[in-house]
């Protein structure tokens, strides 16, 4: 059975989905590593509690988890999974060698999508996993097509607006500052009208790409595209001046590319960028990405090419 | 079954599926659900035979059932491996067990606890001539295919202990393979370190192998 599926005439290669095991019995492991390791990564945890750590590390796509382990079981384990941001997309299918229904329903409370039983019967587990790859699959792409810029591929507004929100919350709670910084590519306009639109989608991919290689350190940063020329870029527990330094970093970096923009007093394309926190505002993400728009204007009005916090 | 010895001479003129077919072993499911990998299915037996003295301690200890939990939960745990290997009389036995156990039935109890007993002692003395078989019948010709083209040097060495250390801390399965590739060089360096490590993968206790690869690693400089 292969692991490149047809969707809609378009090939799917699921050869690179990760697939965690979890049991206390290694030989069970072993079993469905026999049969899984042709088409899958396969990895293995031998309690609840090293999955958890497995789960966090490694973000399988793929989770089969026994139901009776000692320490945590594989129901309670599932539910931890659930409760965490982080895990809690990962699909979970239990393999039981118990047939009664009350475990069942406890199995789907936990937050399972399906069941197979033990013996495991080969061509039952391969083509469950498989099935259930494939609607991650899905599921993951058409997250992508709602929450990415088709253009840049970095997130859209859709995804800043449901997000921003949430760390506007976390960082009230924690009391930790959020960042956000505006970005603005200077004289686009005038950019388009000389060089063409093509050229234009061109320079604003290596923004994107340069924002996001030199903005974006840790898994909670992000860069969304939040209009025509405009980036936003979200830095979760850090302050001012930790923000001033990445975007120093990134206003540098898009000066070295170099890229001609005969329009512009600096001769290549630049970028003028405002930086505010969230903690001085109330939880309001419009009025924190104002405040951020005053201070891009900031560095506009003082000759572009800046940074202003 | 019971009360019939099992010689070694058996062996001489006999395959994996007729041995199989005497001892009540299910090769053709066994085969079917580990994919015809007899490798993977040889290290399953290696493990299941060392838990077996595990489960008749267990069973010889007339206290284990008055934890009525924890018995159950380890026929349970038998029933599950026991069936998954092939020995179908045994994950019987343990099921009808955890079900006696469960519903408090305990007029038959001691006396199929007798009869798991007398299973698992057989299965002791069959696994381990199973394991040889599979090696003499599966494993010869393969040996000899992979050592032929296959000497590393201390630097491939090196670079294939780092590959293994990398998939040991993903937890990741295929680092038993990649330790069966280079298992004979690695005992040259040191017996004891890589026969630990070996038992540490197949008992899949990913943070002791770790230990015994970074130690590796120095030993090699």
């Amino acid at each position: 059975m292969s692991s490149t599926e047809l969707i809609g005439g378009r090939s799917v290669d699921l050869t690179k989905a990760t697939v965690l095991v979890v049991d206390d019995q290694p030989v069970n492991i072993q079993v469905i590593y026999a049969l899984l390791c042709e088409d899958y990564t396969v990895l293995a945890a031998t309690s609840g509690e090293e999955a958890l750590s497995v789960a966090r590390e490694a973000r399988p796509d793929l989770i089969l988890m026994d139901i009776v382990m000692p320490g945590l079981s594989g129901m309670e384990t599932c539910q931890k999974l659930k409760s965490q941001d982080d895990t809690s997309e990962i699909p979970v299918i239990f393999i039981t060698a118990s047939y009664s229904s009350e475990e069942e329903n406890e199995c789907w409370m936990s937050g399972g999508i399906d069941f197979i039983s033990k013996p495991i019967n080969p061509m039952t587990l391969k083509n469950r996993v498989k099935a259930h790859l494939m609607l991650k699959y899905q599921k993951d792409t058409l997250l992508e097509m709602v929450y990415l810029d088709g253009l840049t591929g970095v997130f859209n507004r859709r995804y800043l607006d449901e997000h921003l929100i949430k760390h506007i919350h976390l960082s009230k709670r924690s009391k930790r500052e959020t960042c956000v910084l505006l970005i603005d590519i200077d004289f686009f306009k005038q950019f388009n009208d000389r060089y063409g639109h093509v050229q234009g989608d061109d320079a604003l991919k290596q923004v994107a790409l340069l924002v996001k290689s030199k903005g974006l350190k840790r898994i909670t940063d992000f860069v969304v595209r939040y209009g025509g020329e405009e980036f936003v870029v979200v830095l979760p527990e850090t302050n001012i001046s930790g923000a001033k330094q990445v975007a120093e970093r990134i206003r540098a970096a898009i000066q070295t590319l170099n890229l001609e923009h005969l329009d512009s007093p600096f001769g290549e394309l630049t970028v003028s960028i405002g930086i505010t926190g969230c903690l001085s505002y109330d939880v309001d993400d419009s009025a924190v990405l104002e405040a951020a728009d005053q201070k891009l204007y900031q560095a506009k009005v003082s000759g572009r090419n800046k940074v202003c916090f | 079954m019971s009360g019939r010895s099992i010689e070694h001479e058996e062996l001489a003129n006999i395959d994996c599926l007729a041995f199989c077919e005497q001892h009540s072993i299910a090769w053709l499911d066994v085969m079917a659900r580990f994919n015809h990998n007899t490798s993977v299915y040889k290290t399953a037996l290696s493990s299941f035979l060392s838990d077996l003295g595990r489960y008749q301690t267990q069973l010889q200890d007339k206290g284990s059932l008055s934890n009525s939990g924890l018995f159950k939960a380890s026929m349970h745990t038998l029933k599950g491996v026991a069936s998954s290997l092939g020995f179908y009389n045994i994950a019987d036995t343990a099921t009808s067990i955890e079900q006696r156990v469960k519903h408090g039935d305990d007029i038959r109890l001691i006396e199929e606890c007798a009869v798991l007993r007398e299973q698992i002692a057989y299965a002791e003395g069959c696994v381990p001539l199973l394991i040889e078989l599979i090696e003499r019948e599966f494993e010869q010709t393969l040996n000899e295919d992979t050592t032929a083209g296959h000497q590393l040097d201390a630097c491939n060495l090196r670079e294939e202990l780092e590959v293994l250390l990398k998939e040991i801390q993903s937890n990741k399965m295929d680092s038993m393979n990649t330790l069966n590739r280079i298992k004979n060089e690695l005992s040259q360096l040191s017996r004891d370190e890589t026969y630990k490590l070996s038992t540490a993968l197949n008992n899949l206790k990913f943070k002791e192998a770790q230990e015994i690869v970074t130690n590796l690693l120095v030993l090699g400089d």
